[in-house]
């Protein structure tokens, strides 16, 4: 619709209203020699002018109501990109943070584990137990002192950490 | 009433036009990082214990650690999965 973009809006009113004069003046001007001679030909020019001037004007504001709704659909989901990005931003601050607090309590509770499994090493817990409870772990440090786990032990849990099945 | 048919369908095309997918271009979501690490860490290996005859001391320790490489593991797969849960409302939301 070349015309429609080419012409501006009020042109297409503005047939109208001549096309509304021109058909009044055909009725109303009849005393005018002129006019009641061409009178017939006057009001098909007018009812022609009239309805073109209405198609164009009615197809010209629904093509700018159409773009303008346009528009504001994508300035609306470009705004809302925009604050989605900034939301996915603000997620990935979180869970970075997240995840970094929880490796460092998974280090802290296993340090936790491991300085007690030193404290039989060292007999260091020895110094809190007294009476027939410090035989008993006294029975165990001596067990771990003498009872290395063997070879063959060693080797079905290096396979499952391997994520192997044992070679027979 | 063949006219009139065609007319309406063309009116009908027109309308149509205000319910196609608006282009605007939605970038996809970075992955989050840990620290200063840029690319997501994979589950790194399992410690084997050395050694032929060794302390039960020694392999317990090996197997803490372990343990502690699993849970740090499933703490990141937990952390992707809340990643994606939540990226995808986020993204979902941009075209309501």
């Amino acid at each position: 619709m070349w015309l429609i973009n080419f012409l501006p809006g009020w042109f297409f009113h503005l047939m109208i209203f001549a096309g509304i004069l021109g058909y009044v003046a055909s009725v109303v001007l009849t005393f005018i020699p002129s006019v009641n001679l061409y009178k017939s030909v006057i009001r098909v020019f007018s009812t022609i002018v009239i309805v073109v001037g209405v198609w164009f004007a009615g197809v010209a504001s629904g093509t700018a109501t159409n773009e303008d709704k346009w528009q504001a659909r994508v300035k609306e989901v470009e705004a809302k990109v925009i604050k989605a990005q900034g939301e996915s931003t603000e997620l990935n601050d979180k869970l970075s943070a997240e995840q970094e607090e929880n490796d460092k309590l998974r280090n802290q509770k296993a340090k936790t584990v491991t300085k007690y499994i030193d404290s039989w090493i060292t007999k260091e817990i020895l110094r809190e137990v007294e009476g027939p409870e410090r035989v008993r772990i006294e029975q165990v440090i001596e067990y771990i002192e003498r009872c290395p786990v063997p070879k063959e032990l060693l080797d079905a849990h290096n396979a499952a950490a391997k994520g192997e099945g044992m070679k027979k | 009433m063949k006219y009139l048919l065609i007319a309406l369908s063309l009116f009908l095309t027109g309308c149509e036009t205000l319910k196609q997918p608006v282009p605007v271009s939605q970038k996809f979501p970075e992955p989050y990082s840990i620290g200063v690490k840029k690319e997501q860490p994979k589950c790194p290996e399992l410690q084997t214990q050395a050694g032929d005859s060794v302390p039960i001391t020694e392999l317990l320790k090996t197997v803490v650690n372990n343990y502690t490489l699993y849970y740090k593991c499933s703490d990141h797969v937990e952390g992707w999965n809340k990643w994606y849960k939540e990226q995808k409302q986020i993204y979902e939301k941009v075209g309501k």
